[in-house]
């Protein structure tokens, strides 16, 4: 594989995960906690885009759009269900809810949508090839929604009253109801936006490979590591951490340690010494270990006040 | 009348009852302060009224209105400020932005022509606009805070040991503002504070608060004017 094509798909993967990790991250900066269920609201999002673009015959775009609004919505409905009966409770207890919550989506969508792979009705479009690389329609959508997004974002929260408020909430809850914002209804319009991005995210990775209810625990990790690695409750650490993840997923593989640590000779290694693709899955991890030795807090994290 | 009256307020965290049966008042327009030794419950009587923890047993009336058990930012809709002694501002957010929270309850053209007041009374703040609040000294702080406090043009302002940490000249300047706030605006303030002199001399009445309970109240002046209260809670 060209060094081009592995600097696009890392891009590819950098939009991807940057769609789920802005919303767990705000999630984490307003409600603090942890949602462990953020990935399996995304396969929601993902099974009813492919109701409504395969069984009401909607096209992708009108079907993702609607899709990702009424997960939002579900989201807003299960906050009030039952994380906001958690919420004084503190944290940890919220977070081994959102566990539940978690299970009971996954299998919910299992037992309506069964447990095989399923697509959606797209037609196929020809790759665009060039000597260098080779890259789809789809995926310069993914990597254009996902800069329209990470902009959309930075908008939001600089040149907007919510997003303003939804700073002031993250900086100091109790201040911001002295100044009249009811916090419970920015807590809803988190709800509305973190997972509203993140069924677009889990719908772009749908069309990219294939649809199957175990896809949110598949992607859960890399997704929690990016988080955590830009400095969870920080949007732009979000995003950084994306980036970072997306890259060392896709170089991880390509890279001769071998030659890297110069011990191709001593050990007659021919081939050179590659991560095995088994192992894809346990970069995340590592790069992750790596960022929290030498910043505890992420990439970008800041110590909390109070 | 008063315009708000708080009538034997049983309150505090959790379980933990903290204020045993406490009242005051608070005329339009006056300021009074209150005084009482470290842990009296002094921040948790302004906390109560803000509606930021439980409420036991008691009323609290807003011209006449039961408002106990609504939340801050209801009440700050029906004309209340609080500026607490700690978290006083939001620190990541710029000077222009936190007058901007304070003001999210009016209308843009309201919060526009009440950051250009804010300006005018804190002229520092205009200098600062765009820095973080986390930068700012303690005194600018304490400024922004009323500032971010007064957007709402509230009729009751609270103040929760605004010279708290202060050096003697900021605080001076601190107690200056406030004064100056009260002339312009004409809105109710009550203080809560350690070192009490300053206070009390800009304040129409004090109330002594010991242990969550009234202890003592008075006309601000018959207050310093009294040797025993001077003692035992003003230093002498
Ligand atoms: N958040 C809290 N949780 C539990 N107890 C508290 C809390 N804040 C204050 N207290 C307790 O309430 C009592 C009164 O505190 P406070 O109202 O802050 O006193 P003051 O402002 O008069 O110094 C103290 O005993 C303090 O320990
Ligand atoms: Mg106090």
């Amino acid at each position: 594989m060209s060094f081009t094509q592995i600097i696009i798909n890392s891009i590819v993967r950098a939009s991807e995960l940057a769609l789920l990790s802005l919303g767990l991250t705000i999630v984490y900066d307003i409600l603090g906690f942890a949602n462990f269920a953020h990935t399996e609201f995304a396969v929601v999002g993902v099974y009813l885009a492919l109701f409504l673009n395969v069984s009401l015959g909607l096209g992708i775009v009108p079907a993702a759009i609607i899709a990702s609004v009424l997960t939002g919505i579900i989201a807003i409905f299960i906050d009030r269900g039952v994380f906001k009966k958690m919420r004084s409770s503190g944290g940890i207890i919220v977070m081994v809810t959102s566990l539940g919550v978690a299970i009971a989506l996954r299998n919910t969508v299992r037992a309506i949508w069964g447990a095989s792979a399923r697509n959606y009705s797209v037609a196929l479009e020809k790759p665009i090839i060039t000597p260098y690389f080779r890259i789809t329609p789809l995926q310069i959508w993914i990597i254009v929604i996902g800069l329209a997004a990470m902009f959309l974002f930075h908008l939001l929260l600089h040149y907007t009253k919510l997003g303003k408020a939804m700073r002031a909430v993250s900086d100091d809850p109790e201040l911001a109801q002295a100044s009249g914002i009811a916090t419970e209804s920015i807590i809803t319009y988190v709800w509305f936006i973190a997972i509203g991005f993140a069924s677009v995210g889990g719908i772009l990775i749908g069309m990219e490979t294939y649809i199957l209810p175990y896809m949110g625990f598949a992607i859960i990790v890399p997704v929690f590591c990016a988080t955590i690695m830009g400095g969870i409750g920080n949007p732009y650490g979000a995003m950084l951490g994306a980036l970072v993840l997306g890259f060392a997923e896709n170089f991880g593989l390509y890279i001769n340690f071998g030659q890297v640590l110069g011990i191709e000779k001593i050990f007659h290694i021919s081939k050179g010494l590659f991560i095995p693709t088994g192992y894809k899955p346990a970069i995340s991890f590592v790069i992750l270990i790596l960022v929290l030795l030498v910043r505890p807090r992420g990439i970008l994290g800041k110590k909390k006040a109070g | 009348m008063a315009i708000l009256e708080a009538e034997n307020i049983f309150a505090g965290y959790g379980k933990s009852e903290i204020l045993h049966g406490v009242s005051m008042h608070l005329e339009e327009g006056e300021i009074v302060t209150i005084i009482g030794p470290n842990g009296a419950g002094k921040s948790t009587l302004l906390k109560a009224i803000m509606g930021y923890i439980s409420i036991f047993n008691g009323i609290i009336l807003w011209k006449a209105e039961d408002i106990t058990y609504l939340r801050p930012d209801q009440k700050v809709r029906r004309g209340f400020g609080y500026v607490p002694q700690l978290g006083n501002v939001f620190p990541s957010l710029s000077v222009r932005e936190n007058l901007e929270m304070g003001g999210f309850t009016a209308g843009k053209e309201a919060t526009e022509r009440g950051i250009q007041k804010a300006f005018e009374l804190f002229p520092v703040l205009a200098e600062s606009a765009k820095k973080k609040a986390g930068t700012l000294s303690g005194g600018q702080r304490q400024m922004l805070g009323m500032a971010r406090a007064l957007m709402t043009e509230p009729q009751l302002l609270m103040l929760d040991e605004p010279s708290a940490g202060l050096a003697p000249k900021v605080s001076e300047q601190v107690f200056e503002s406030i004064q100056d706030i009260h002339e312009k605006t004409g809105t109710g303030i009550i203080i809560i504070e350690q070192d009490a002199y300053h206070s009390l001399r800009i304040s129409n009445r004090g109330y002594v608060l010991v242990m969550g309970q009234n202890e003592f109240e008075d006309r601000a002046d018959k207050i310093l004017a009294n040797e025993k209260i001077r003692e035992a809670y003003l230093g002498g």
